[in-house]
Formats: structure tokens, C-alpha cells, sequence
């Protein structure tokens, strides 16, 4: 399970956009879906521990734990998937295609690969101009996209040159004029739901043909990276179960001792689905559902396999997973009007906004900005940092599943 | 006419008729019906646009069934059912029909026909004579609309066999908004188009699926625009507009373009008509009424 098969796709991979195929969603998980969907309706809260987990028994695993279990992740190890991809680019066709975009939903690490890219290659990063800019566009805006003449330029936050505002899309129509008249080699890296609006609003995909992505992190994808950033300690690896059906999630033992005792879980591949392919999302997921189990506890199991004691023992350390049914995912409250729609929407298409600008941006709502900002915030789908407001990786899911659901725009991943 | 003992003969004897049994189907129906209702009306509320418009139209229908299963449990309990009897409770209903409450049963035949027509569904937007606003019910007898003003219209189904019938969205979640501009003619058309393209594209109401397009045409007092654009909820739509307006005319001012004296001539009539008719001195004019006449 922790080695890639010599047939298996390498972890980082980038497809054209139209190629990304998102890992199924199994049945179950569909079946589950509706079901808390009717519980819902029918204002009967789910119970969030199973009665046969004892709650007590499990604890988060704290931030000292988590950064050598499953440590925030390197994304400059895409680099080089990147770099020969970008590559194949500029001998082929960057003569006739100076311009290239990637195109990836948040939280997904594609800029921070961009950004790495460009440092190493020596290609210049442009800044997006600032918000107050793009509202009230100059003549010279573009001045560093011009001063930079025939130099590569990388443009990694496309999405941050717009506002939707109605003075917010000129500076994007300026942008797109000047990079599709020149025959500049030109990167951009552009967030999804920025995208999927400037597709509709100013036809983006016509200034840029072909974008790539990063191909979707699936079960096999995820247990790689995840066994991959676990660190070794004490020259014993891991073995992540769930507690009471002690079903194997993942085994970061060198040589692959997969499935020959121990029941396999399928809980990876539900991380892969909820998370549409997006490997900060599912690390987050990931991270959320590791637990510690306090009691020492030695469950044998029914085919009379080893103990997780027994397994300490062998040179493997047991982690505890909970169950997916148990995880706990933020949900969006429920209102009678749609202030909360509209805070997620805009917060989205514009991959997260300081506080000063959403005024800006939502002015004709009866509640007061604050109050709804909060209570997204306590529900887990919100949070603040560096005076910008963005959708949590851990809620990104569940706020795009509720904006399709209310049919508003959403993006291709 | 049938004299007593023919009518007596349609009827089962008195005391063959389960009277009880008949309350309870008539209880029976009410209260499926009452939960129909209620229970159809809040499980829409709670589903989104897309659930809600699929299980408020298919309320009447359900409504009909339970009518029709009640009724026709209970026809057989009161008469004999043989031909002879069926036809003569038939010709009395005729008469009763035709005669006493013949608006009443005109009524329900069109609510029957609406049913099944459905020149408009609970959720849709429809202008039926001077009332625009949303379907609440379709009953049997007539259809519940909310204005906007929060006012429920009660419209027999009688009407419709003579009244044309606006219907806006027609069973989508969306309907088509327009909001008007009235600008003073001179003016850079091409920038303000784009500009009013861009106040609809900015809305976070739009639906962006649909599209959006800015028609101008000249007129006497300066130019038309009209933005044509759709909500995604159709219940959004006088936000939607609002919005539009409001942003339009703050784009539309940053741009230095005047607004149509239209509005100013209206004024300037009002005005005028109000001081001939008391003695008190007319308020002042607007000042864009002093610049040159289009």
C-alpha cells in the first residue's frame, strides 16, 4: 500500500482540465448522503459518535503529533511534475502558445508550485494590483506586466485581478488584451472559481487555450502521499486502523503487507470523493480524523490476526482513524434568506477577501456583515487570518455541495 | 320530476347508509388534505428552488386524488349502485349544477382543467388580470396569489376561461428580470452598454447560466436601456432589480451620464398641475429641467 506499483501514476501528474477525472463517490457514501439529507429535513440531528466507539477512549491528536504524523504538506515536491510539463510546453509550442494557464480548486498547492517553479527557473512574478486599483482602474495598471518586455512573466494569482464589482472586470479585460496581443511567454495560475466566473463573464477560456491541471489525488494517490509524509520514528512505521473493527487504513510499512490478514478499509477512498480529488483538502480531511486512543486497549480480532499490541511489538506503531460516518463536517446553518449563500459565494469566487473589501463586494444585505461572517466562522466554513476572510479546507467541500445544490455557480472540479 | 318514492328508490334505505363510516371517510379525507397541505407546503420551503418547484405543482393533483377516492367511497354507501340509479343522481347533480351553484361548479371544472393544464404551478410568478404575484395554492375552487406587497389575491378558476394569464417563469426556478434606465441622449452608448452589462454580470443574484443582454433604444426624452437578466430565484427578483438599479445608477454617475429627463418631465407636470390647484407656491424645479429641452 505505501509503495507505488511499478504500473501506478506517479503522484504529481498534470492533465489537461478536460482530462481531470474526479475519484467516484461509492454508493454508500451517496446512500449516506440522503439519508442525513432526510434526517435533516426532518430535524433529527445526527448522532455524531456511534455508540459502539467509546468517545472517551479517542482524543485529537494534538499539533506536536500531527506535524510528524501527517505534517503539513511540501508542495515543492510537484515541482518537477510541473517543471516537465511546463517544459513540454515551451519546446512544442511556446513559440506559437506564449501563453500557458493552471487552472485548480483552493487549497489545492498548485500556486505555491507555480510560484516555486518560476523562483528556480528565474521567470518573473507579477503581482496582482491592489483592490483599490481595480476599482478605480489607472491608465498605467499594467505597468509591470509592460516593464518586463519580453522577459517570462508568471502570473499566479489570476484570480486576484478582479473584484466582482461593476468597475471589478475592466482590469481583467486590460490584462487579457495586453497578454493576448503580445507574443510574451506568459504563466498564470488561475483559481477554479475564478475561472468558472471569468468563463461566464469575460470569456477567459478563449484568451487561453488548453489549461492544465494537477490530476486528482485518488485512494492510491492518497495513500502514497499520506504514508510518504509520516515520519519514521524509532525505525517503526505506522498503521492506521479504525478503533472497534480495527480495519486497516493505511500501512506505511516498507515492504507491503497489504490485505493479506487484515481487513482493508475503504475510508481513503470516501477522503478521495468527499474531497473531489483535491490533495489539501483530503490531507486536511486526513488530519481531522486521526485520533489517539487513551485506553490501552488490545482488541483481537475475529480471524485471530494479531493485536495491535502484538503489532507495536513487530516494529509498527498503531494510529487510530475514525470511522467516515464519524467524522464531523461543518454544515452551512440554516436561514430563511440567503446572506449566507451570497457571504460563501463571494468568498469563493474570489478564493477569500479582506474584511475592508466585502462591503464593497455584499452592501445590500439587512444583517450586518459581522454577525454572519461569525456564525460561518463558529460552523467551521469560515475563517480569518491576515485580515482575509476564505472558505476552510475542511468546509470547502460541504459549501460547494451547498452552493450546487442552491444552483449557483460552481466551479469544474 | 321523480316524485318522492323515485328518489326514495335511488337511495338506499335509511338505515342501510353507514353514516359513521361516511364521516370518518369525509374526517379522513380532511385530514389528508390538512397534512397535504401543511406538510407538502413545509417540506418546499425546507428543500431548495430546484425541490421546492417540483413538489408544490404536483400539491393539487394530490389534493384531486384525495377528493376523488373520497367521493367515489362514498357514492356507493348512499345509493344502490345500479345504472338506473347512477343515471339519475347524475341528472340531479346536473340540475343542481346548472341551476344553483353553476359559478361555483364552473369553478371547480376549471380548477380541474387547471390541474392538469397547468397554466400555473404553486411557485410560479403569474399576472392574472391587475394581480402580479406568486401562486400560493391551487385549490379546487380558486388559486391563492402573494403580491409583493404581501397581500394574498383569492382568483376564482372561473376566471380563467376569459382571462389571459401571465405566466413568468412557467414551473422554473428563474424568470426573466428587466430594469430600465433612462439616460440623457448624450452619451457614449457602447461604454454604457458594457457598463450595464457589467453591473448585471457583478450581482451576486444573477444567474449566470442564463444570459444577459443590454437593449437601447432612442425615445423622445433620451435613451431606453433595458437590462434583460434572471435571478436565480425567482422570489429574488425585486431584489435582484433593486440591485441592479441602484448599482447601475452609482455606474452610470461615476461615468458622468446624465439620467433621462423622463422622471423630470413627470415632476415638472405633477408639479405644475399641484400648484394650480392649491394657492400655495409650487416647491422649486429640478435643475435638470433648466438645461436645454431634447
Amino acid at each position: 500500500m505505501t509503495h507505488s506499483d511499478d504500473d501506478s501514476p506517479p503522484l504529481w501528474q498534470f492533465v489537461p482540465l478536460d482530462q481531470y477525472t474526479r475519484p467516484p463517490e461509492p454508493a454508500e457514501e451517496k446512500m449516506r448522503r440522503g439519508l442525513r439529507g432526510l434526517r435533516k429535513l426532518l430535524k433529527r440531528p445526527r448522532n455524531r459518535m456511534h455508540d459502539a466507539v467509546d468517545k472517551e477512549s479517542l482524543q485529537m491528536m494534538g499539533g506536536e503529533d500531527l506535524g510528524w504524523i501527517a505534517p503539513a504538506p511540501q508542495w515543492n515536491y510537484g515541482i518537477p511534475a510541473l517543471d516537465e510539463c511546463l517544459q513540454n510546453w515551451l519546446k512544442h509550442s511556446g513559440g506559437t502558445c506564449p501563453l500557458k494557464v493552471l487552472v485548480a480548486p483552493p487549497h489545492s498547492g498548485i500556486r505555491q508550485m507555480v510560484e516555486g517553479w518560476a523562483a528556480v527557473k528565474g521567470w518573473r512574478i507579477i503581482e496582482p494590483p491592489h483592490s483599490g486599483d481595480i476599482l478605480t482602474p489607472k491608465k498605467d495598471l499594467l505597468r509591470d506586466v509592460h516593464a518586463f518586455g519580453e522577459v517570462p512573466i508568471v502570473i499566479s494569482r489570476l484570480e486576484k485581478w478582479y473584484l466582482r464589482h461593476h468597475n471589478g472586470l475592466e482590469v481583467m479585460r486590460r490584462l487579457l488584451e495586453h497578454l493576448t496581443s503580445r507574443q510574451q511567454l506568459t504563466l498564470l495560475c488561475c483559481d477554479s472559481w475564478a475561472w468558472a466566473y471569468l468563463k461566464k463573464t469575460v470569456r477567459v477560456d478563449l484568451a487561453f487555450s488548453s489549461p492544465i491541471t494537477l490530476g486528482a489525488f485518488d485512494e492510491k494517490r492518497l495513500s502514497r502521499w499520506f504514508a510518504s509524509l509520516a515520519q519514521v520514528k524509532d525505525a517503526r512505521h505506522f498503521v492506521f486502523r479504525h478503533p472497534e473493527s480495527e480495519k486497516v487504513v493505511l500501512d506505511t510499512s516498507p515492504t507491503d503487507a497489504e490485505g493479506e490478514e487484515d481487513e482493508r478499509s475503504d475510508f481513503l477512498s470516501r477522503v478521495a470523493a468527499h474531497s473531489r480529488g483535491n490533495p489539501g483538502v483530503a490531507h486536511t480531511l486526513w488530519r481531522h480524523s486521526l485520533r489517539l486512543w487513551l485506553k490501552e486497549k488490545e482488541t483481537p480480532q475475529e480471524d485471530g490476526g494479531k493485536t495491535s499490541r502484538e503489532q507495536e511489538n513487530s516494529g509498527s506503531r498503531t494510529l487510530w482513524v475514525i470511522p467516515w460516518q464519524l467524522i464531523d463536517l461543518p454544515e452551512v446553518p440554516h436561514v430563511d434568506d440567503n446572506r449566507f449563500i451570497f457571504l460563501l459565494h463571494t468568498l469563493i469566487l474570489h478564493n477569500g477577501l479582506p474584511t475592508d473589501l466585502l462591503p464593497h463586494l455584499i452592501h445590500f444585505l439587512s444583517h450586518p456583515l459581522a454577525e454572519g461572517l461569525q456564525v460561518l466562522q463558529a460552523s467551521g466554513l469560515v475563517r480569518h487570518g491576515q485580515g482575509t476572510w476564505e472558505v476552510t479546507p475542511l468546509g470547502y467541500s460541504v459549501v460547494r455541495r451547498f452552493l450546487l445544490e442552491e444552483e449557483y455557480l460552481v466551479d469544474d472540479f | 320530476m321523480p316524485d318522492q318514492d323515485q328518489v326514495m328508490q335511488v337511495l338506499r334505505d335509511f338505515h342501510q347508509i353507514p353514516f359513521l363510516r361516511i364521516l370518518l371517510i369525509a374526517a379522513g379525507a380532511w385530514v389528508l388534505i390538512r397534512l397535504e397541505m401543511t406538510l407538502g407546503k413545509r417540506l418546499a420551503e425546507k428543500l431548495s428552488g430546484r425541490f421546492r418547484l417540483y413538489i408544490l405543482p404536483s400539491l393539487p393533483i394530490l389534493r384531486l386524488i384525495i377528493v376523488i377516492v373520497a367521493v367515489a367511497w362514498v357514492v356507493p354507501l348512499v345509493i344502490e349502485p345500479t345504472p338506473q340509479n347512477l343515471v339519475a343522481l347524475l341528472g340531479a347533480t346536473a340540475l343542481a349544477l346548472g341551476f344553483a351553484i353553476k359559478d361555483y361548479a364552473a369553478s371547480l371544472i376549471a380548477g380541474i382543467v387547471a390541474t392538469f393544464e397547468r397554466p400555473f404551478r404553486p411557485g410560479d410568478w403569474v399576472q392574472i388580470g391587475d394581480a402580479y404575484g406568486e401562486v400560493l395554492s391551487v385549490g379546487l375552487r380558486a388559486l391563492r396569489l402573494l403580491t409583493p406587497d404581501d397581500t394574498v389575491v383569492t382568483i376564482p378558476h372561473l376566471k380563467f376561461w376569459s382571462t389571459s394569464i401571465y405566466n413568468a417563469n412557467d414551473g422554473q426556478r428563474d424568470l426573466q428580470c428587466v430594469t430600465h434606465f433612462y439616460l440623457h441622449p448624450r452619451h457614449d452608448g457602447l461604454a454604457v452598454r458594457q457598463k450595464l452589462r457589467d453591473v448585471a454580470l457583478t450581482s451576486p443574484y444573477l444567474n449566470l447560466a442564463r444570459p444577459v443582454v443590454v437593449v437601447a433604444a432612442e425615445g423622445e426624452w433620451g435613451t431606453h436601456y433595458r437590462i434583460r437578466a434572471y435571478p436565480i430565484e425567482s422570489r429574488d427578483q425585486f431584489q435582484f432589480m433593486s440591485d441592479l438599479t441602484v448599482r447601475g445608477k452609482a455606474a452610470l454617475t461615476e461615468m458622468g451620464v446624465e439620467m433621462g429627463w423622463r422622471q423630470a418631465i413627470r415632476v415638472e407636470t405633477e408639479t405644475v398641475q399641484r400648484s394650480k390647484a392649491s394657492d400655495f407656491p409650487a416647491p422649486p424645479i429640478p435643475s435638470a429641467l433648466h438645461k436645454e429641452p431634447i
